[in-house]
């Protein structure tokens, strides 16, 4: 039995500069590969800071929302309150009026009895008219008098308005605003999950480089890679 | 010796091309699993954005409910405080006329008052009839439904995104087992490491055509207008135009052909479209087959859409149950208790479909379930109705299939003693010689009984439409059931109405004894013609003080006066009829002169001539508040007006003081007693006294 054929070296010696050129080229795409995956995790931690924002801005449109809905229904129960208020004061206030022509017409027909009564029942009314407008509506909002000064029209727009300013909780708030800026969150973040797929695209071709035999193409690879790292880093971080 | 360094030379045992191709695929992997994430990320942020939008249309739809429901209460107050200035008009108006005459000032004074007043008010009120509040309340609530139809758009979305989301989690997990075999391959030499290999890449392949198929799926989409044109829909059908809602619907559909709740609301409003009740049951049981059949469709069409409220799957399942596919009836109703397993109907649709196919544990045992949630029900009025809608849908079945006889029979007798707890036990009672008549646009059924004078019967009536030809199943008429106690072993029921216009058709009535049918007239049910005039409706109500029927083809004038309804025959102007009320004002005189003068008054503006003589009967009907009917006493003169037209003048003055009149014009005597027969027959004044005991 012979020894095992064992190649011999004798004679050939790499130079160190150029042993040294493979190595680092080598490294250093490794230490690229590592920087690349250490920039995905950066991206992937803000992206997720990002929508958790995102979810916080959601949580506060939604609290504004019922907010502005209480609001909105507490303002309609007031105005509808103020509004009956004021059609019983309408009808009231024109009550009296024609309660006190009823009565001049009865006192001249002969009726004394019966125009003192509607006259009585005429002041009476007067007084719970004007009771019912001071306890229930302001009578800024009233307009449009008829011949006999009794009102017309409640301004239900204007009331409804006012009485929106005037809950200042619900004034404050903005959910659509809000919304949008979730929605604008949301869209950063995505944005950033999306130039992952580049880094990704980066470690694949310097993984090629990594594999590849031909030096030349290590280096092209490396380099576009490299490229597309800083390309979509920029981006991702400045553009954001 | 000089030192050899061996070249760093990758000395690869096996196939070097096997290593490198197995590094680029395992980062393809790495890239294609990079952009799964990216997408599992994005249908994530859709989901969380579709959610929360649909959180916040369901908070802006109840806000808007409230702003509606306020609106909506104060055209009510403004509209009955209209109402209630009419009737003060009136009231001063009729003082007016039957006052003495010094006093008739006064009173025309308040009665001008109080028009005045009703037209002060009358700019704040946008309803001026109870039709108008029902179409004013169905516009403001199309706002709310709007909100509601969105939120279930965008939670469905929402669903879709999630899914979506879900799927490539999937994908990833598997293609993480992929990466585990290729990985693994590489730690065996030799062919071994292609049989961990090549499953690997299959495996990696295999995710690409899922994540394909998961990314081209499509997602809850439906325009808005479609939304709308639903909640259009529903505003229609509240308004009672079904036919309009179900164009809308239709218009719907045709924007959005995945869009549930439109196939869902079509499917009950086809249904509804074609139902013919008379018996004012909000439970409505039997409709005309074509709609029938398109309620069904339309149904289906909306439950593979995914749509799953438990009302909308129990009335499809009652749907698929009236068109006699009782297995599919009966898998709906149960499905439809998965989801509210407390509602009485919902159990009563299951219960019958289990009947209908004979199945006779599961039945009574679902309808024990029933009955135990109905006796908990402190509405009386619903649970009536509850029950006469379980028994109409058992004669459904009882007409659909002759295998249960028995069995639904039972179930009929412990609705009926649940309904009705009269605590009988008389097994042994019989009866003889029903008999079934109609009176005044009322039924009453007589007939000897062997009960004693203590038994309490109960009297279920059931009624058939004319146009159903005297086939199909009846309906119950709850309307029209009594109970009754025997008086010297003969029954003769209180006479009741099928509704305001007992309409023509079969009149069935069921005996029992406690849960025991003890005598009916279901061989020969009673057949009541239609009216001589055409079909009916009803007219009037608690703001006018009358009820009344009037033919369809009958218009009213166009400025009704308060108080009063009349109509007159558009193809015939000779035939009108007028019913009027008023209160009298301050007299000595007796009723029965009031009428005579009340009478004359009306002789006297008409200028008739050839007056026959006055002739007191009990030609009117009255009902008291507690719903008690009263036989008015009347004066009736007929007349020929100068035009030669025939004219029937009827009064009454009741001791409340109120007169009631009603005057009927027809061109020949024959057409005045049609007339007379049909429509003074049908008047019922309200709010009349209650009968001295």
């Amino acid at each position: 039995m012979t020894d095992a054929v064992v190649p011999s070296w004798a004679g050939v010696r790499e130079s160190r500069w150029y042993r040294l050129r493979r190595a680092d080229v080598k490294l250093v795409i490794a230490v690229l590969i590592g920087l690349v995956s250490v920039t995905g995790a950066v991206i992937t931690w803000r992206s997720s800071k990002l929508g958790e924002n995102a979810t916080d801005k959601d949580r506060q449109a939604i609290a504004e929302t019922v907010l502005q809905e209480q609001s909105r229904a507490n303002v309609e129960t007031v105005l509808r309150n103020e509004q009956e208020a004021f059609s019983q004061y309408k009808e009231d206030l024109a009550n009296v009026h024609l309660l006190n022509q009823q009565a001049d017409n009865l006192a001249s027909a002969g009726f004394t009895v019966e125009a003192a009564m509607a006259r009585d029942q005429a002041n009476e009314l007067q007084r719970v008219a004007d009771n019912l407008q001071t306890l229930n509506f302001s009578i800024d909002y009233v307009a449009g008098f008829d011949d006999n000064g009794v009102p017309t029209t409640f301004l239900v727009d204007k009331r409804r308005e006012d009485l929106r300013r005037d809950d200042d909780r619900a004034a404050r708030v903005q959910p659509d605003q809000t919304v949008a800026q979730a929605n604008t969150l949301r869209s950063r973040s995505q944005r950033l999950e999306g130039w992952l797929i580049a880094l990704v695209f980066a470690v694949v071709l310097l993984t090629y480089a990594t594999i590849t035999r031909r030096d030349i193409l290590r280096v092209y690879l490396a380099g576009a890679a490299v490229v597309i790292y800083i390309v979509a880093t920029v981006i991702a971080f400045v553009g954001d | 010796m000089a030192e050899i360094e061996a070249p760093e030379i990758e000395v690869e045992a096996d196939d070097p091309n096997f290593r490198r191709v197995l590094a680029i695929v395992v980062v393809l992997i790495t890239l294609f699993a990079a952009c799964l994430a990216y997408l599992h990320e994005q249908n994530g942020n859709l989901e969380d954005r579709a959610a929360r939008d649909a959180q916040l249309a369901s908070i802006r739809g109840f806000g808007q409910q409230v702003a509606a429901s306020t609106e909506s209460q104060f055209d009510y107050k403004i509209f009955v405080q209209q109402q209630l200035l009419q009737r003060r008009q009136l009231v001063a108006a009729s003082r007016e006329r039957t006052t003495d005459s010094q006093f008739a000032s006064v009173y025309q004074a308040d009665a001008q008052r109080y028009t005045d007043l009703n037209n002060t008010i009358a700019s704040d009120a946008p309803v001026k009839t109870n039709d108008d509040y029902n179409a004013k309340d169905a516009s403001l609530n199309v706002s709310p439904d709007e909100s509601r139809l969105t939120q279930q758009v965008l939670s469905n979305r929402a669903n879709d995104f999630g899914n979506k989301s879900d799927a490539y989690v999937a994908i990833l997990t598997v293609l993480a087992v992929g990466l585990f075999l290729i990985g693994l391959s590489l730690t065996v030499s030799g062919r071994g490491r292609y049989m961990l290999a090549v499953p690997g890449i299959g495996i990696a392949i295999v995710c690409l055509a899922w994540s394909a198929i998961v990314t081209l799926g499509s997602v809850t989409d439906i325009p808005q207008k479609a939304v709308e044109l639903t909640a259009q829909g529903q505003q229609k059908q509240a308004a009672g135009d079904l036919q309009g809602a179900i164009d809308s619907y239709h218009q719907a559909i045709q924007l959005s052909s995945s869009f549930g709740p439109a196939y869902a609301r079509l499917s009950d409003a086809e249904f509804e479209n074609g139902v013919s009740n008379t018996t004012g049951n909000q439970f409505e049981s039997i409709s005309k087959p074509d709609n029938l059949k398109r309620a069904i469709e339309a149904g289906d069409k909306a439950l593979s859409l995914g749509e799953s409220n438990p009302a909308f799957v129990s009335s499809l399942g009652f749907f698929h149950f009236a068109a006699g596919d009782f297995s599919q009836a009966e898998s709906l109703s149960a499905q439809a208790l998965q989801g509210n397993g407390e509602f009485p109907p919902f159990i009563f649709n299951l219960g019958v479909a289990q009947a209908a196919q004979n199945e006779k544990s599961a039945a009574l045992a679902t309808y024990k379930k029933g009955i135990d949630i109905l006796k908990k029900e402190t509405d009386s009025g619903l649970r009536q109705q509850i029950v006469s809608a379980a028994l109409t849908d058992l004669e459904i079945a009882d007409a659909s299939t002759s295998k249960a006889k028995d069995l639904i029979q039972q179930i009929k007798g412990e609705l009926v003693d649940v309904e009705f707890a009269t605590n009988t036990d008389a097994s042994d009672t019989t009866i003889d010689g029903l008999t079934v008549r109609d009176d005044r646009y009322r039924l009453l059924a007589e007939y000897d009984t062997s009960a004693d004078d203590t038994t309490v019967l109960t009297n279920v009536w059931y009624f058939r439409p004319i146009d159903a030809g005297g086939k199909g199943p009846f309906v119950q008429a709850f309307t029209l059931d009594t109970t009754s106690t025997p008086s010297n072993g003969h029954v003769s029921t209180t006479p009741r109405e099928n509704g305001p216009c007992l309409p023509g058709g079969d009149y069935r009535v069921e005996i029992y004894a406690g849960s025991k049918l003890v005598g009916s007239n279901d061989d020969s049910p009673f057949h009541l013609p239609d009216s001589g005039l055409g079909p009916l409706t009803s007219e009037g109500g608690d703001s006018v003080g009358i009820t009344m029927c009037r033919p369809e083809n009958w218009d009213p004038p166009p400025n009704q006066e308060n108080g009063s309804l009349s109509f007159a025959n558009r193809d015939d102007p000779n035939e009108s009829i007028v019913s009027f009320s008023f209160p009298i004002g301050t007299t000595t005189l007796a009723t029965s002169d009031l009428q005579t003068i009340a009478v004359d008054s009306v002789v006297q503006s008409d200028a008739l001539t050839g007056v026959s003589a006055p002739q007191n009967g009990f030609e009117f009907l009255g009902r008291t508040v507690n719903g008690t009917d009263v036989e008015l006493p009347t004066t009736t003169v007929t007349g020929q007006l100068p035009s030669g037209v025939l004219e029937r003048i009827t009064t009454s003055v009741g001791d409340d003081g109120i007169v009631r009149t009603v005057v009927i014009r027809a061109g020949n005597s024959d057409r005045l007693n049609v007339i007379r027969a049909e429509l003074i027959n049908s008047l019922r004044f309200l709010d009349v006294p209650e009968p001295n005991p």
